[in-house]
């Protein structure tokens, strides 16, 4: 056994990613919630991408750019199938766009479902930022999130929101307009999380969002969702 | 990555710009001069070409969107894109359930584990003082430290390989990433 306390390198660790279950849960916390630690994970994640060289070469099958190429640019009609599901999204838009200008008049026209209350946070700024507080809705009905305008990255970086369900790991919800409200609708694995107790925070990311997939600048707002 | 030239890196960041403006062409340069050794990093931890090769896929997706963020003046477009493909790695094969790791006849080998800093050719000096600060670890510690990097394993799955307890293993690694953070902020 060890005479003395091992020596805090939680940086280090999860920039090699050696933690797991709830060490790595409270290391990303401590990577949202002190920007000092996140400087650190970001100078390990460098200090040992000097390893990378020693990393032995393969050629991947030639076949594989034009898949890659292929999934970032969809041709514009491919077939019926294409045509219908695009003709389907500009439908739910549409009907977007009505449940958004009929809401504040009165109850939706034709009200098929019931009535699910929005879930809703307030964002208070975390650091020395005088950014006030966001406003961010939820509507379980849809899987969207919108946030009040809110001017928080600045020139050349962008705000980046995250929510933190119950085991304290980060998921990426999207990127924050500057100076505008923000809608972004969560990806399907996200939105069973949603609920009362949730975290939401905003970080400070490089340009185009987090290269990690995990908050790499400091937190600047933050707040949990309640039942509205 | 070779012996680094400044040229050569100057191409790769060219690239990875030009590809964060939607630029194709320069996607595909960065493409060509990369994806081998990004290929290597996602079969050596995914363990099977097939895999490897979504994971690939998928971590050139996410350059193609993310490249808009890169600042140049901090890692090098290599060590950016090397830790995407080896971060996405890791997430897919902890999804296949965390015992499921067995080196696969797929999997790649590494180069030995001879001294590393004394090798001739070493230009760029950030490298040259990780390799010496390894170099001066224990044995035990450089070795583990060493597969948690090049295999993307957690302590439990690396106490299982080099049969030591978990709490044995968490000490020396421990202690070895605190040396290594002393020799590496020294002068």
């Amino acid at each position: 056994m060890a005479t003395e306390p091992d020596p805090d390198v939680g940086a280090a660790e999860l920039a090699l990613g050696l933690l797991d279950g709830p060490e790595r849960a409270t290391a990303l916390r401590r990577v949202l919630a002190e920007p000092a630690f996140a400087r650190e994970v970001e100078a390990w994640r460098t200090h040992f991408g000097q390893l990378f060289g020693r990393w032995p070469e393969v050629a991947p099958p030639p076949a594989l750019f034009d898949r890659i190429e292929a999934s970032i640019d969809p041709p514009v009609v491919r077939s019926w199938r294409w045509k219908a599901l695009s003709g389907a999204s500009s439908l739910i838009a549409a009907s977007l766009l009505v449940a958004l200008f009929l809401r504040p008049a009165g109850p939706p026209p034709l009200a098929p479902a019931p009535q699910v209350p929005p879930l809703v946070a307030s964002l208070a700024a975390t650091g020395a930022q005088k950014a006030g507080p966001v406003a961010a809705v939820y509507d379980k009905a849809s899987g969207q999130i919108r946030l009040a305008s809110a001017t928080l990255a600045p020139d050349g970086k962008a705000a980046e929101l995250w929510a933190i369900p119950a085991d304290g790991v980060p998921r990426a919800i999207g990127l924050l307009s500057h100076g505008r409200p923000t809608s972004l609708v969560l990806p399907a694995s996200l939105r069973a999380q949603m609920a009362t107790g949730l975290t939401l925070a905003i970080s400070i990311e490089p340009r185009g969002g987090s290269p990690t997939g995990l908050p790499t600048g400091p937190v600047v707002a933050a707040g949990t969702l309640i039942q509205a | 990555m070779q012996p680094a030239s400044e040229t050569a890196r100057e191409a790769l960041v060219a690239a990875l710009v030009a590809t964060g403006e939607g630029d194709r062409r320069a996607f595909r340069t960065f493409y060509d001069l990369t994806s081998a050794k990004l290929f290597g990093v996602c079969l050596r931890i995914c363990g099977e070409r097939q895999s490897a090769e979504d994971v690939l896929h998928e971590v050139y997706l996410t350059i193609w969107k993310r490249a808009g963020g890169y600042e140049p003046g901090r890692a090098s477009p290599i060590t950016w894109a090397a830790t995407i493909a080896r971060n996405r790695a890791i997430d897919w094969r902890r999804s296949q359930g965390s015992a499921r790791f067995v080196p696969a006849n797929d999997a790649i080998d590494l180069p030995d584990e001879a001294p590393l800093a004394s090798e001739t050719m070493i230009a760029d000096e950030e490298e040259r003082r990780l390799h010496l600060c390894l170099d001066a670890l224990d044995g035990q510690q450089r070795t583990a430290i060493r597969t948690a990097f090049f295999d993307g394993v957690t302590y439990a799955e690396l106490a299982d390989r080099l049969a030591v307890p978990l709490g044995t293993m968490k000490s020396w690694v421990r202690r070895g990433l605190a040396r290594l953070k002393d020799c590496l902020s020294g002068d």
